[in-house]
Order: structure tokens, then C-alpha cells, then sequence
């Protein structure tokens, strides 16, 4: 099987503490089924979310960064989704002209009360990762260290 | 003549110590080159010069000079950092004499073979937008409008990360990083570790450049400070006229407003969004 | 040892020929400059383009070197045998004399540095002399002639058509053994380029009397006079032949680590950031001290080199048009001043 085959994306999920984060939680409640590949990260609103964050994950080996929040109007501090949205705009668009991870940073509204929809967005990122592969260009690599001649030191 | 109005608003104000330096442009060791200068007193603003070269942004100086009441020459384009940093309180109006003139573009290079400097060819900011006294007669705005057009990819991104060698040179020289602790500075946690990885640079390059979006006013400082020849005002200047396109609203015009990154209208483009 | 000629015509394959067994690193175009780096299968090196944008440094001491890596709890030692020893090819006269500067403090010091001393020590030499100096040169103050050049394996001299290779070691008259012996003619050119070289000289730069003048000075107010635009960006250090500065950091993700040596600058706040949060050199004017005795004092003090090789690229670079030859003058002025009042 080639790499392709057997490749399973990490993707990493900033999810608003209330919204996004609650619609994962209804997701689980509500038995509706989403790929393990999202790693979350709660933060307490996505206008919290700086850029430098969904660049560092993909720095260090994220195959896809999913942002999501509150719906428009609907922001526990009133306005930081808005600031949030124009600013992801705009890295968006620059990724996308340094052609630099653009396809794998997603961006979403899920509602504390979208359990379902939560789970199809996470689906949807993650047969959207899995198809373009893994993240090879502009990650940082730390080579594996050779097991053979290994000096053994402390816990493993 | 230009220069010698400089060098007589100069003397006349540290003169009268209605300022207590004078921010302007000396000759360079090199040709075609001019050297930054701050003139402490009267004796010094023969020394003061201006011509096709001065491209220095002067701004970068003045958090150098906490308290001091300055004097300081700007083009349009440095008075719009300016602009920035007003608006984001980072220097005083009332400590600053502001000597704007009116700019047809900087060139590098002396006589035949002087070349205007890219930012310029397609810069519609000709008059600077603040400034106490402006010198030079109205110009033309932009030479090369379709200099403008930022493209729609960067197709030589990697190639330029490999070549960083993050020196910081771009950062060093923007007036509008001013934070006391770079992002790419800090230790704990390190977000950038030293050395010349290409993910790395790029992290800090495009991190750099969303810090700078929404408030850079398109000096050129960046691209020029660079060794390696990055011509980083590629994705400037995309940033740049993608806010615009977008919300309508072009960096360091006014003090009052906030950048476009600054504020937000609930009517805002969704389309990202899944 | 008797001088080869290279014919222009000929340097691809002559290069091609070495390149089997070793690594060839030299000067190719880089954005309308040219700048050393490894030479790809059959491409032709740069050897007309000037003094390259960065020092040839980078080949033997890389920006960034995996020392070891460790996963967990185990560490592995990285290999300090490189891979093909290295031919650096159509160094400049100022890189070499960097190099000598390098090899007193990684190779002669008190401390070797093992990857420095394998790749170095493998590595064979080609220099190149210049035919005419850039508007910021002034290796002739720190009297380096490139037509006689500072410790190299073989010395390419231009003339004409083709370069004159003059084996100056062992090793060198093995790697050009290949090439036919130079003809009276173009050794006769080879002679003129010197001379040509040698009549258009820049201006020198007193560099005996600063060095004299700075020898015990640490605190002056000279230095606050001489800061002028200085934004303590860290591009001069970055090319300079000689600055060897480095910070160690553990780069890590998740149970996954590397420690790496990654050059650093004097230039930068965190170069002497204490881990306390105290940095006890704030202010510009000592960090361009600390460049300025390193290169002219201390070095000269602990390793009995210059720190400086006149290569001038500091001076191109420089953003607000720093430039040392200027300050070199300045400092001398004023501290000899100093000392006599």
C-alpha cells in the first residue's frame, strides 16, 4: 500500500469555548459520527485565534488547521468573530498567493446546537486533507533519530 | 529648492528650540546612497540633504528619542506609517514638526543609471497625508498603475524562503514593528527557532506580514533593507490592495480611523467559510 | 609547482571531472548578483559575477548544524564524518583570509569544533582572483592580495580566455594535475591582471592606527557618536566572512527533539538576553561596540587575527548605509583624541 493509501491526516481544531467547542460535545451527545483525525484546542473565542497559531500547527506537521466559531451575531463577547472573520480573510488570501497551505487551513460557524453539523464539517475537512496528502512543503522536519546505537538515559 | 528649505525649517526651529532634533537625510559614503541624520543643533543642518535617493523611512527613529520634541522630514508614504502610529498612540503629535514633501518616486542609483525603487512606480499617495509644513510642487499619482496588480500567486515563495536568512533586517527596518518582544524573538514558548529553514522563514514572513496588514503604508522599507534581495512587497502590496478591494479602506490616511483590520462590519465578506 | 591553465571553455567539465567524488560548492548566479552554494550536476559557476552576496563561511560552518538528536529519553549523536568532501570553488581572496580567521577559532582555539574541523579538513580550496575591486572593497588595507592570496589549495588567476591555476599545496596540484601546463602567453596575461588589479586599487583605510587606537578602549562616549542610523538588524553579521558568533537551542515536537547550533548576531536584544529577563547590552551603541572590539580588539587579543577582512559586504548591505570604513575613521579620530587629553 502506498503512503497515500495508509495516510490518516492530523488536523488540528480551534474551536470557541462557546459555540463550536459545545456543538463538538452535542456532536458527542448526539452519537453523530466525525473522523478521529481533528485534535482539539479550546479557545475562548476565535477573534482569540491569532495567526501565527494556525501557521505555527502548520509549521510543526499539521496536515489541515479547522477554525471555527460562533455564527455571525451570535458572539459571546459580541464582536469577536467580525474582527476574527476579516482578519482569516486575509490570511487566506495570502496564503493563497504565496501558495502556501491555503487548501488546508478551513474556516467555520457551528453553533452549540449544530451537534450535526459539526460532525460533517469535520468530515468535510478531513476527506479534504486525506485527498491533497500529507503537508510536505514548509514543515519543519526533525529527523527521527537512528534507533541502532541509541544511548538509553532516563524513562522512556 | 527642496533641500534648502529643509536645511532653513530646520535651523529656524532648532533656533528657536521649538524642537530639540532635526530627523532628516545625510550624503552617503556610497553613491547613490543617503545615510539617516538627526541634527542636534543649528550647526548641523547644512549637513542636511535631500534628493532622488533619500528612501530611508525616518519614522523608524522616532522610539528612539522618547520625550524629545522632534523635527522630521517625510515622504507620503513614511507619513503614512506616521499615520499608524499616531493612531496607535505610539508617538505624540504635539512632540512632533512634521515636514512632508510631496514625492515623485525615489530612485536607487545616481545619473543614468538611477531606477525608480518598485513601490513607487504604482504609489497613488503622492502628497503626504499629515505634515505641519509640505514642500515640493503637486505630482502626478501613479507612473505605472498597473505596477499595482499584485498577481495572484507568488509562484517564487519557497524558492525566496530558502534564501532568508533571517537576518531580520525587514522587521528592523519597518517603523510599524515596534513590539517590545518580536514574535519571532520570544523563547518561551520559541515560535521561531534560530537558523534558516524555509518553514520557518515563511512562518515568520507571513506572521510578520499579518502584524503589518492593514497598517503598513507601502514604503518599501522591508524589500530595500533586505541582503538577500527578497522583493518581500510582493505580498505587501497583495495584502494591500486586498483590503482594499475587500473593505474599502487603504492604511495610514487618517488618525481617526482604525486600519481595516481594526474594526469590522457584520456585512463582511463570508466566503471563507465552510 | 608548476601553474595550469583552466580555458573558460573547459571549466564545466574540468569541475564535472572533480565532481564525482566530492561536493563542489562555488559561486552562481543568485538574483542578479551571484552567491556560493552547491553546484548542481553540469551548471557552470559564476565566476565572473562579482564577490558573492554571502562569505563562502556557509560551506564549512553552516547556519544551522544538527548536533544531536534525542527522542524521549534516548539521544543520538549526529555523525560528525560529512558526506563527500567539499571543493570550494572560485573563493574570493577576503573568504579566504575569513576562513583563516574561522580556523583560528574553530580549529586552533582552545576548543575544536569537530564538524568544522572534518568538513574543513576534507575540503580542498580553489581560490579566485579578482580582476578589479567592487566600489566597497578594501581588503588591501588588511593587505590581502588576491594575487597572492591568504592559505589556499589552488589560486585562479584571470587571463583572458582562460584562468591560470597555480597550485599552492599538495593537495591542489593533485586536483589540477589533470590540466595542461600554462603557456608563456597567457601567464604574461595572467601578470597584467595583477598589475591592472593592483593599479586601480581603492583608497586603504587606516586600519593599523584603529586597531592601535581601540587596543584598551571599552567605555567611550565615541561609540554613542558613531551609531548614526544603525538599526541593529543583523544582515552585516549574516555575510560576514568572519563573524562566528552561534546560539545552541533544542528544537522540539512532541517527544521529538534536535539540539542545533544556529548562528546568531550581536546585532540582535537577544543575542545577551539573560534568562533573569536582564540584558546587559540594551542600547545599539553597545551592541555595534561589541561588532566593532570583537572584530578589531578581542580577536586580534585571543587569536591573533583581524576579525575583519576588508570583503566590504557589511558596507553593501547595510540598509541606512552603515559603514565601517567610515566609522573605522571616525573612532580613530576621536579616541586618539580621547587618549591625548
Amino acid at each position: 500500500m502506498s503512503e497515500r493509501d495508509t495516510f490518516e491526516p492530523k488536523i488540528v481544531a480551534f474551536l470557541c469555548n462557546w459555540c463550536s467547542y459545545a456543538g463538538a460535545d452535542l456532536a458527542g451527545i448526539g452519537r453523530f459520527q466525525y473522523p478521529p483525525n481533528v485534535r482539539v484546542i479550546r479557545v475562548p473565542c476565535s477573534g482569540r485565534i491569532n495567526p501565527l497559531f494556525i501557521l505555527k500547527a502548520l509549521v510543526n506537521g499539521a496536515d489541515g488547521v479547522l477554525v471555527s466559531g460562533c455564527h455571525p451575531g451570535d458572539c459571546h463577547y459580541l464582536q469577536g468573530n467580525y474582527v476574527a472573520r476579516r482578519k482569516f480573510t486575509v490570511l487566506k488570501s495570502l496564503l493563497k498567493f504565496a501558495g502556501a497551505w491555503d487548501d488546508r487551513v478551513f474556516f467555520s460557524w457551528v453553533s452549540a446546537a449544530e451537534g450535526q453539523r459539526f460532525s460533517e464539517v469535520v468530515t468535510e475537512v478531513t476527506e479534504a486533507v486525506r485527498a491533497l496528502g500529507p503537508n510536505q512543503d514548509f514543515v519543519k522536519r526533525i529527523p527521527e533519530p537512528l534507533l541502532a546505537g541509541l544511548e538509553q538515559g532516563g524513562a522512556r | 529648492m527642496i533641500q534648502r528649505a529643509i536645511q532653513k525649517l530646520a535651523r529656524e526651529k532648532l533656533e528657536a528650540k521649538a524642537i530639540d532634533l532635526f530627523l532628516g537625510y545625510a550624503r552617503g559614503t556610497l553613491p547613490g546612497r543617503v545615510k539617516p541624520f538627526a541634527a542636534a543643533g543649528a550647526a548641523d543642518c547644512d549637513r542636511l540633504v535631500w534628493n532622488e535617493n533619500c528612501d530611508t523611512n525616518l519614522v523608524n527613529y522616532l522610539a528612539r528619542y522618547p520625550g524629545k520634541k522632534i523635527g522630521i522630514v517625510v515622504k507620503p508614504c513614511d507619513a503614512r506609517t506616521l499615520v499608524t502610529l499616531l493612531h496607535e498612540n505610539q508617538v505624540k503629535r504635539e512632540n512632533l514638526f512634521i515636514v512632508g514633501v510631496n514625492c515623485p518616486g525615489v530612485k536607487t542609483g545616481v545619473g543614468a543609471e538611477a531606477a525608480m525603487q518598485p513601490q513607487c512606480l504604482a504609489c497613488e499617495i503622492r502628497k503626504p497625508p499629515i505634515a505641519d509644513v509640505t514642500l515640493g510642487g503637486p505630482v502626478e499619482t501613479a507612473i505605472a498603475p498597473q505596477a499595482k496588480l499584485a498577481g495572484e500567486l507568488w509562484d517564487e515563495f519557497k524558492g525566496e524562503m530558502q534564501r532568508c536568512i533571517r537576518c531580520f533586517a525587514c522587521r528592523n527596518a519597518c517603523p510599524l514593528c515596534y513590539c517590545t518582544t518580536c514574535f519571532a524573538e520570544q523563547t518561551m514558548p520559541e515560535l521561531v527557532y534560530p537558523g534558516n529553514d524555509a518553514a520557518e522563514s515563511a512562518f515568520f514572513q507571513l506572521g510578520r506580514i499579518m502584524h503589518i496588514a492593514g497598517r503598513c503604508g507601502e514604503c518599501g522599507g522591508c524589500e530595500r533593507a533586505c541582503p538577500m534581495d527578497i522583493p518581500l512587497q510582493k505580498i505587501i502590496r497583495k495584502a494591500a490592495a486586498f483590503l482594499e478591494e475587500t473593505y474599502g479602506e487603504k492604511a495610514g490616511l487618517s488618525v481617526e480611523t482604525p486600519g481595516a483590520l481594526g474594526t469590522f462590519s457584520p456585512t463582511d465578506n463570508n466566503s471563507i467559510f465552510l | 609547482m608548476n601553474p595550469k591553465l583552466l580555458r573558460k571553455t573547459e571549466i564545466a567539465a574540468f569541475v564535472q571531472s572533480l565532481a564525482p567524488s566530492h561536493t563542489i560548492v562555488a559561486p552562481q548566479p543568485d538574483e542578479g548578483q551571484c552567491s556560493y552554494g552547491v553546484l548542481s550536476n553540469g551548471a557552470q559557476p559564476a565566476l565572473d559575477g562579482g564577490r558573492p552576496r554571502k562569505s563562502a563561511k556557509e560551506a564549512l560552518y553552516p547556519q544551522k548544524e544538527r548536533m544531536f538528536a534525542f527522542e524521549a529519553g534516548a539521544v543520538e549523536p549526529c555523525s560528525v564524518e560529512p558526506e563527500p568532501p567539499l571543493i570550494l570553488f572560485g573563493v574570493r581572496a577576503c573568504d579566504l583570509k575569513g576562513i583563516e580567521a574561522l580556523d583560528t577559532v574553530l580549529l586552533h582555539g582552545a576548543f575544536v569544533d569537530a564538524f568544522y574541523k572534518a568538513r574543513r579538513e576534507a575540503a580542498a580550496i580553489v581560490g579566485l582572483a579578482c580582476e578589479k575591486m567592487c566600489p566597497t572593497c578594501f581588503c588591501n588595507s588588511f593587505g590581502i592580495d588576491p594575487y597572492a592570496p591568504p592559505a589556499c589549495d589552488v589560486n585562479l588567476v584571470p587571463a583572458g580566455d582562460a584562468f591560470v591555476a597555480q597550485p599552492l599545496t599538495e593537495k591542489g596540484e593533485a586536483l589540477v594535475a589533470s590540466l595542461p601546463d600554462a603557456d608563456a602567453a597567457h601567464l604574461a596575461t595572467a601578470r597584467k591582471a595583477g598589475e591592472a588589479f593592483h593599479a586601480a586599487e581603492n583608497p586603504k583605510v587606516a586600519v593599523d592606527a584603529f586597531v592601535e587606537a581601540v587596543a584598551e578602549v571599552f567605555e567611550s562616549p565615541a561609540w554613542e557618536g558613531i551609531v548614526d542610523g544603525c538599526i541593529n538588524c543583523g544582515g552585516c553579521t549574516y555575510v560576514c566572512p568572519t563573524c562566528h558568533c552561534f546560539d545552541i537551542v533544542d528544537e522540539t515536537i512532541g517527544h521529538r527533539g534536535q539540539r542545533v547550533r544556529a548562528w546568531d548576531t550581536c546585532m540582535a536584544a537577544r543575542f545577551t538576553l539573560h534568562t533573569s529577563g536582564h540584558n546587559p547590552r540594551v542600547t545599539p551603541a553597545q551592541r555595534l561596540r561589541q561588532r566593532i572590539l570583537h572584530k578589531f580588539q578581542y580577536m586580534k587579543k585571543n587569536q591573533s587575527i583581524l576579525g575583519c577582512t576588508g570583503c566590504g559586504r557589511c558596507v553593501a548591505v547595510c540598509p541606512v548605509n552603515w559603514d565601517i570604513r567610515d566609522a573605522i575613521g571616525r573612532l580613530t579620530e576621536e579616541l586618539s583624541t580621547a587618549s591625548k587629553a
